[in-house]
């Protein structure tokens, strides 16, 4: 800093010269809990790793005044291999100008796996830089029956040592002394060696002087184990938790959707009978309330969604599902790292495509991508109660099953295995195989997850549903519903076409049949003929580009429009209106069938176009997913309608 | 290079920075102090001025650094060299041929005493002293609070014996010995504890 200009600033005020200290480690060892701790940002942590894709910054107080604290990416190497490792790598290479490099680490590694996370330190300690050690986990060592001496740890690495167990006060205060003055670490006096038989060697080493006993795997975790990673046993259990999960949120979700359904409804009547003016009093019950409330209904289904999703990770069983399916996905020429994003995108594909990043090779990241889109992700939740409601009766039953949720289990495994097929293809493409890299994942034990992390993943989940909502969707409907009824017909057209202007649920159809919308949708019409669709499924398969929810909004503003008092009724009674098919009902089920099996396939998500273009680094992969996506969806409708419309 | 290498880590050695004390897994020699030869990979670092000093400590070897060069530079190639040094126990003559295998057995002893478990005993009120060292068996006298409590005595026993064998394996016994009784009192020989660890 000789070079500053102007007057000098007082000592330890700097703000550009402020300290960076950077936070390394394998996933999962409590990384970004100790990060959270240090900087009381709350940033989430799972039982799973890769869940640490993004950049954390913040600030942590010292003994001596703030220092910038940097959360880096989950890694169990430096060897850079993949974009997670080459973030890494390059941060700690002081040679690399593409990344500032920190002015220490913090190096955090799990006690009760510490012979591969010694490994990591290895590669740590080799950098030139101030390193300080936090062994995290050691309440679990002691209770698992393991032993670990830190302060002989931290004699045979060089480096300070100390234990920080979940962000535990009195620990994180020694810490924070520590991290005052990076300066004062002793460093190692001769750095680890560098080739992998080597560095076996000094990590027995270590172990050994550290006094170093690995944990007991639970008696009970060990039992449960050998029925759940079971190859045939693990797989039954498998698909009947995925089959129990997609009952449960039918079953349980549709008293309190009941509730909304009505609270919308009642909203609505009143807005109607409180605003004089007719276009706004429409605009207002039938555009906004109507569509976003047809949206909202199914809040509670996320919710609980989110409320399995987060309870099987918790427990742990995510993780043995992503191992039991690893030897799946290696049948298709991909390795578990491709599970564990392909999962993620159950819940949503952005951060499933961005899990991809854990991947080291590029041929099976591209994979990865272009198979993420199909999983079925949160956003086809609504749309698929929707259509199933039309479909299946509620109370119709396969045996002592709900028809419905069997249905629902059915679209899921049909995405999850179109999800794998396609990721095969495409890594089949991708040309030479590279090398089988080692595939690392913990296998936590099993434990009840804590309600605290539970209710935080539900709420974020919800508050990220409602916040499209408010966004995308209600933009979406407003549009939706000017296009819908503009232009306005004139009494004079009305009465030339026959209508009473003092019925006011056929001028409203008669408004619709002629409006924008429309002509747009019987613009496309030629496309969609062959699946059944009319112009009016064609409006809400256009308008759920954006997002798919906005389908049901759609559909609900179309019906509300022709029967306002009972807007699902309605949705069953519409009737096709032009065409050999005419006056025949419109939502039959080889119609439905085609629409569910469309929107398995077709990629109508604006923000997982974009996040592929930015992880894939050109408009040429979103753009071959797109087409790709719909040709497949167009002919797999199609084979629906066929084969649905034989069968029926 | 077929046998696979031993493993190694080097620590500092408080006070002296061109001094590293390289840990090696116990039992992999059976001498201590300065050694008369070593084996060639290391007789030849020496010979070249990189290695100054090489001295011998239970389960670990002293190595100093030329004054002109930085572990941080040669670790690699000292690491190496020990490795391979360590690989043939043969080629380490001690200075004196008395008897290397007891001495390195009665180092191991004092360096426990002075440590940890000595520690353990100060603090309880008691003391431990080295009495003997022969074929395997450690004799230790327990002084102060440990002496004429049979429960205390067990406990340090085991202690000690864990301890001195993470330095030298060839330890079969630790015996305590009361100041004024015959060093081979009848029975005396403990039987190997059930259990220890490593």
């Amino acid at each position: 800093m000789s070079d500053h200009c102007g007057p000098a600033e007082p000592a330890g005020v700097a703000v550009a010269g402020r300290r960076r200290i950077a936070l390394v480690g394998s996933p999962n060892s409590g990384k970004t809990t100790l990060f959270n701790a240090l900087t009381g940002l709350r940033a989430k942590t799972g039982n799973y790793p890769g869940v640490t894709v993004t950049r954390y910054q913040g600030v942590a107080e010292t003994a001596l005044g703030p220092v910038v604290l940097e959360d880096l990416p989950g890694t169990y190497s430096l060897t850079a291999i993949s974009p997670d490792e080459r973030i890494v790598a390059g941060v700690l290479d002081p040679a690399d100008d593409s990344q500032d490099t920190p002015d220490a680490l913090i190096l955090t590694l799990d006690a009760t796996t510490l012979r591969r996370s010694l490994r990591l330190a290895a590669q740590v300690l080799r950098a030139d830089l101030p390193v300080c050690v936090v062994v995290t986990f050691t309440d679990e060592l002691t209770r698992r029956q393991g032993r670990l001496d830190l302060a002989a740890l931290g004699r045979a690495l060089g480096v300070p040592v100390l234990a920080v167990v979940g962000g535990r006060r009195q620990q994180l205060g020694e810490l924070r002394e520590l991290l005052g003055g990076p300066a004062t670490w002793s460093r190692p006096l001769v750095p680890p060696p560098l080739d992998a038989e080597a560095v076996s060697g000094w990590v027995d080493s270590v172990l050994a002087s550290a006094g170093y006993a690995a944990p007991e795997l639970d008696a009970r975790t060990r039992r449960l184990d050998a029925v759940l990673l079971h190859p045939v046993g693990g797989t039954v259990v498998f698909l009947a938790t995925m089959f129990v999960f997609f009952q449960t949120i039918f079953t349980l979700a549709a008293p309190v959707q009941g509730l909304i359904e009505t609270g919308f409804a009642a909203l609505g009547d009143q807005v109607r009978a409180s605003i004089g003016v007719d276009w706004l009093a429409g605009l207002l019950a039938d555009g906004v309330i109507g569509g976003v409330g047809g949206v909202v209904v199914f809040l509670p289904q996320i919710a609980l969604l989110f409320v399995l999703i987060s309870l099987l990770e918790g427990v742990g069983y995510l993780a043995r599902a992503a191992f039991l399916m690893d030897r799946v996905m290696a049948r298709a020429g991909l390795e578990g790292r491709a599970f564990v994003a392909l999962l993620s995108s159950f819940a949503c594909a952005i951060p499933g495509i961005m899990a991809t990043r854990t991947l080291p090779s590029t041929r099976d990241r591209i994979a990865t991508m272009m198979g993420a889109p199909l999983m079925t992700c949160s956003a086809r939740l609504p749309v698929y109660v929707l259509l199933i409601g039309l479909l299946v009766p509620s109370d119709a039953r396969v045996g002592p099953i709900g028809a419905q949720g069997l249905v629902m289990f059915g679209l899921y495994l049909g995405g999850a295995v179109s999800a794998m097929l396609t990721a095969w293809l495409f890594s089949r493409l991708g040309r030479s195989a590279g090398p089988a890299l080692p595939f690392y994942m913990e296998m936590p034990p099993y434990r009840l997850p804590s309600a605290r992390s539970v209710l935080l993943a539900v709420y974020d989940a919800c508050r990220g549903f409602l916040a499209k909502v408010g966004k995308i969707i209600l933009g979406t409907t407003v549009v939706l519903w000017l296009l819908l009824n503009l232009p306005a017909p004139s009494d004079a057209e009305l009465a030339r076409a026959g209508v009473d202007p003092a019925d006011s649920s056929a001028v409203a159809s008669y408004t619709i049949d002629h409006s924008l919308a429309a002509d747009v949708g019987r613009a496309v019409e030629p496309v969609f003929e062959p699946l059944g669709f009319d112009w009016r499924i064609n409006v809400g398969v256009l308008a759920s580009l954006s997002a798919r929810e906005v389908f049901v909004a759609t559909m609900g503003q179309v019906a509300a429009a022709t029967n306002p008092d009972d807007p699902s009724q309605a949705l069953a009674d519409l009737r096709v209106q032009d065409g050999p098919r005419a006056g025949e009902p419109l939502f039959t089920a080889p119609v439905l069938a085609a629409l569910l099996v469309f929107f398995l396939y077709a990629l109508q998500c604006m923000s997982t176009i974009a996040v592929l273009r930015r992880e894939s680094g050109s408009w040429r992969w979103p753009a071959i997913a797109f087409t790709y996506l719909f040709a497949l969806a167009w002919t797999m409708a199609l084979l629906a309608r066929v084969v649905v419309g034989a069968v029926t | 290079m077929s046998a696979p290498r031993p493993p190694v880590h080097a620590e500092a050695v408080p006070g002296r920075p061109s001094c590293a004390r390289w840990v090696v897994p116990p039992g992999s020699l059976r001498l201590v102090g300065v050694p008369e030869r070593v084996p060639a990979p290391l007789a030849r670092l020496l010979d070249e001025g990189l290695l100054v000093h090489v001295e011998v400590e239970p389960a670990a070897v002293l190595l100093e650094l030329a004054p002109a060069h930085t572990w941080a530079a040669s670790g690699d190639v000292v690491r190496g060299a020990l490795q391979d040094a360590l690989t043939d126990p043969e080629g380490w003559v001690p200075a004196d041929g008395d008897d290397p295998a007891r001495e390195h057995l009665a180092a191991a002893a004092r360096e426990v005493l002075a440590g940890e478990v000595g520690a353990y005993a100060r603090s309880h009120g008691g003391s431990l002293e080295l009495v003997a060292v022969h074929d395997g068996v450690v004799d230790v006298e327990l002084r102060g609070t440990c002496d004429g409590c049979p429960a205390a005595g067990r406990t340090l026993e085991d202690r000690v014996l864990t301890a001195i064998r993470s330095l030298d394996p060839s330890v079969t016994a630790v015996r305590s010995v009361r100041p004024d009784a015959p060093s081979d009192r009848a029975g005396g020989r403990r039987l190997l504890p059930l259990v220890f660890r490593r």
